[in-house]
């Protein structure tokens, strides 16, 4: 790893989350709140003096290019720098005073996990809960896929930087220059998100409110305005369409690229889209059966089995109420749900859909393979194959976040959780769904947990956004070699 | 501009890497492996599937392509797929095709074959641009125009030259379609301005490779006598039949008999010698190192590095080799050796000139002065009958050429009509290149 090609480009990414800072501070000064105006400005400029000063190191090379060695680390150095500059104005403005609360409150948004240790917050100022929606919104889509569309002429050296915090199953492009895909990339979703926002306005939530929510919702956050969440709207309208949203954000990007461009058949095609939504709708099932007694009628039943199970699938996190009253089959069925998480490509964490996918035909071949042991068969997936190297890699990222999900949980539990919060913490953060069970579950928040146990999280989120290797890289020796 | 490449070995990365700083590139392939390899190295979008296959060449989106280009392993698919891309929709599809007997010429590029825009020939074209390496050692300095089809040399008249005292004219009666220009002091001359030659004049000469290279000869006292070429594949044959209208002595070494024996049916004029390029002892007694010239050309590169490195050792003056691994020119500079082409670079030049919508097609300064070489594309359709003097490409700029579309050839009139599509070859200062790109692309707004 070139440290100044690292340094160069991680005070671009800074300089870029600096500019983006400007909007909560605009709206501090617009609601004239000094404090948060304060708090907001003295983080923005810290932000560009970190950024100017790495700048400063990086430009000592004349060596420019970026290898991929090097983009691993500009995106894992940048995704920890995000979590502490993040929770600056935290700090600063007194909302979130512990560090460690006010850095995992950052990291937990950054990652678009959407879980938080604010306990209310409907006290907070709406500058912060701006600034909390818009980084899960930039989180999202990437802030390095929004500076490689951004700054062009990075040539391939902006692929590997797109390819260390995109690294999903999916790697096709959509255009055939990586900085025209993170274009046609964030312009979908932009879109998506202020339609989301004419949408919930229309359906009759405030201006901010219907910002804060699109952002969260394309993001697959969590983070709502409300102490309530969604449910503080109580309107059957906004839970159907941020269900919608949710699950907009929870599919491939890719795919609506090929339906702009009136590709429906690679959009029906899809084998992971089909599966997906079969598992949606399996446990939309379970759960709309199980809590079946709890509501008068079917269409409410439906609608909170919908939003409850669309937010854990696709790892946004909302609530519209509490589904750690559910009863436990519906309550285990979510729990599994939080591991596979959505699709590749799209804006959720998780396993992935696809891979989960593979995973299970895999198993179904070696299966087949113990009763004929001189069968030859492919793993067929849709209407193509997966090869040995790609089913081989999928089963090491299974085995890696599970080793990383075993080792989270036992360091939570020593420190003092309960076993089912300790596990349903740790599989909440590395999949980005925000709350877990228990007292961790959707109405409670992570306040209570320790320092470490918190830092133990922060791992576990950025782990889980960055798809595990990108963040573990920056840990090796043999990154660090020039 | 969107380029579909097919074929993702060696030469298609390599012609995407080119490209790709300019165009968006598609590389379509059939092995994993080599996607993954360029996937890794190219800022380009690289798909799976075979590009004699209609489904995948439309998932490739084949009638968005302003250019096809097929590099695949196989003459037969290239020429399959270039097809195929052309019936789908794509604006232009060039195809390699190494067999030299597609060919009808022997330059290595030919237009509008079988619906196909231009057909490549890497053997021809690394051939004509050693022969252009080998120019270099007498001529002083050349460069290649027209994708290769034209080298133009400059020659510095000594004292001794059996030219100096004599009228330009007198120069390549034996090559008409050589062009020539003088370069005396600070400006430039056509032949109808000066009545003789002086010694320290510069002339400049235009055309085929071979005619360029003889009548540079002519015009020196001294020159290369004897060439050894290493290799007898198309490469060698090539340049054995150019090199023995050049030069006194042309020797071919090829480890095989069968080769040995077509090569000597075919070349009379040429020593073949049976035997193995890298063995010192069979080097020595055939006595390689009195000729002045080596060539490397066999399919091996290391077999080309050692016997290159022998023929210097032997006492060889100049070596050149044909490189096949991208990137390793500079190697042999390091190890003393001349001059190196691949099929790489030569192939990537020709695609670059072969490339529609630039009016400056390729350039080059003439060494020691304030001068430039320009090869100026007219557009297709002109808004009226136009004769070459009629454009205005700025007070200093002199025509040196014309070449009409598909015919690599300079036209022998001094002042021929254009048609539209020819090819100008034009010197006049750097600081004037923009006026006179702007005369001919001010013939493109008029039309458009």
């Amino acid at each position: 790893m070139n440290l100044r090609v690292v340094s160069r480009y991680v005070g671009l990414l800074l300089f870029t989350v600096a500019v983006l800072m400007l909007a909560p501070v605009g709206l501090a000064i617009f609601d004239g709140e000094p404090r948060t105006i304060t708090a907001y400005a003295v983080a923005t400029f810290c932000c560009i003096a970190l950024a100017l000063t790495l700048r400063r190191i990086g430009q000592l090379d004349d060596d420019h290019e970026i290898h991929r060695k090097d983009a691993l680390g500009v995106v894992g150095f940048t995704w920890l720098a995000l979590g502490i500059l993040g929770g600056l104005p935290f700090i600063l403005e007194g909302s979130i005073p512990s560090i460690p609360s006010a850095i995992f409150e950052a990291v937990s948004g950054f990652t678009t996990t959407g879980a938080t240790v604010v306990a209310d917050i409907d006290g907070l100022s709406r500058a912060t809960n701006l600034w909390r929606c818009l980084m899960h919104w930039i989180g999202g889509m990437g802030i390095v896929v929004l500076f490689v569309a951004v700054f062009p002429q990075l040539g391939v050296g902006a692929k590997h930087l797109f390819k260390s915090e995109v690294p999903g199953p999916t790697t096709e492009g959509l255009r055939p220059k990586i900085q025209q895909t993170a274009t046609a990339l964030w312009w979908i979703y932009g879109s998506l998100t202020a339609l989301c926002t004419v949408l919930l306005m229309l359906a009759g939530m405030p201006l901010f409110d219907a910002i804060c929510h699109a952002m969260s919702t394309l993001g697959t956050g969590g983070f709502s305005s409300k102490g309530a969440s969604v449910g503080a709207f109580a309107s059957p309208t906004i839970d159907w369409i941020i269900s919608a949203f949710m699950l907009i954000a929870g599919l491939n990007f890719g795919l609506y690229y090929g339906l702009l461009r009136r590709k429906w058949r690679t959009f029906y095609r899809n084998y992971e889209l089909r599966f997906y939504l079969s598992v949606n709708l399996i446990v939309i099932a379970i759960v709309a059966v199980s809590i079946a007694g709890k509501h008068g009628n079917w269409a409410d039943t439906l609608r909170h089995a919908t939003f409850q199970t669309l937010a854990v699938t696709t790892t946004t996190g909302f609530m519209t109420e509490d589904f750690d009253t559910y009863p436990d089959i519906a309550r285990f069925a979510l729990f599994c749900c939080m591991f596979m998480g959505a699709c590749a490509g799209s804006t959720a964490g998780g396993l992935k859909a696809s891979r989960v996918f593979v995973l299970g035909k895999v198993v179904l071949r070696e299966l087949s393979i113990i009763v004929r042991p001189h069968q030859v068969s492919a793993i067929r997936v849709g209407r193509g194959t997966v090869s040995q190297d790609v089913a081989g890699g999928i089963a090491t990222f299974f085995a890696a976040y599970f080793f990383l999900f075993a080792v989270a949980s036992f360091l939570l539990v020593a420190s003092g959780l309960e076993l089912m919060s300790a596990m349903s913490a740790t599989i909440a953060c590395l999949s980005s769904v925000g709350p877990g069970l228990d007292a961790v579950g959707p109405t409670h928040n992570f306040g209570f947990i320790p320092g470490a146990g918190k830092a133990v999280l922060c791992v576990c989120m950025i782990a889980g956004r960055l798809e595990i290797f990108a963040l573990f890289a920056i840990f090796s020796a043999r990154t660090w070699r020039r | 501009m969107r380029v579909l490449i097919l074929g993702a070995g060696e030469v298609g990365r390599h012609l995407a890497r080119s490209l790709s700083s300019d165009a968006n590139v598609v590389l379509l392939d059939a092995d994993p492996r080599a996607l993954g390899i360029a996937e890794e190295e190219l800022d380009v979008l690289v798909m799976e599937g075979n590009a004699t296959h209609r489904d995948a060449l439309e998932a490739a989106e084949v009638r968005e392509a302003d250019l096809v280009i097929s590099v695949a392993g196989q003459d037969s698919v290239n020429v399959s797929a270039s097809v195929l891309a052309k019936n789908l929709g794509a604006r232009r599809a060039v195809a390699r095709v190494d067999d030299p007997g597609f060919y009808r010429g022997s330059l290595g590029v030919e237009r509008d074959v079988a619906g196909i825009d231009a057909c490549v020939c890497a053997s021809r074209l690394v051939g004509v641009d050693l022969l252009r390496l080998v120019n270099r050692v007498e001529v002083g300095w050349t460069s290649t125009f027209v994708g290769g089809a034209v080298h133009v040399g400059v020659v510095e008249l000594g004292d001794d030259s059996p030219v100096a005292g004599g009228p330009i004219g007198s120069l390549g009666t034996e090559a008409a379609s050589i062009t020539r220009a003088v370069l005396r002091g600070d400006s430039i001359r056509l032949p109808s301005e000066i009545a003789s030659l002086e010694a320290g004049d510069r002339v400049i000469l235009g055309g085929p490779p071979v005619g360029v290279a003889s009548v540079a000869r002519s015009m020196r006292a001294s020159g290369t006598n004897r060439v050894v070429i290493v290799g007898g594949g198309d490469v060698g044959l090539q340049l054995a039949r150019a090199l023995s209208a050049l030069t006194r002595e042309v020797s071919i070494v090829e480890e095989s008999r069968e080769r040995c024996e077509a090569l000597a049916s075919q070349l009379a004029k040429t020593t073949i010698l049976h035997g193995n390029g890298t063995n010192l002892a069979f080097l020595r007694e055939e006595q390689i190192g009195r000729a002045e010239t080596a060539l490397a050309v066999t399919g091996t590169d290391e077999v080309n590095l050692m016997s290159s490195l022998l023929s210097n050792e032997l006492g060889v003056e100049h070596t050149f080799a044909l490189v096949h691994r991208p990137g390793y020119s500079s190697v042999y500079a390091h190890l003393g050796i001349d001059g190196t082409t691949s099929a790489h670079e030569v192939l990537s030049s020709t695609l670059q000139w072969l490339l529609p919508g630039r009016t400056v097609v390729s350039s080059a300064t003439l060494p020691d002065s304030d001068w430039s070489i320009l090869e100026l594309r007219v557009p297709h359709t002109l808004p009226r009958q136009l004769r070459v003097r009629d454009l205005s490409l700025g007070a200093s700029t002199r025509i040196l050429g014309v070449l009409p579309h598909s015919d690599p050839t300079i036209a022998p009139e001094a002042n021929p009509v254009l048609t539209g599509g020819e090819h100008l070859l034009v010197v006049c200062p750097i600081r004037d290149r923009r006026s006179a790109e702007r005369g001919v692309t001010r013939l493109e707004t008029k039309n458009g």
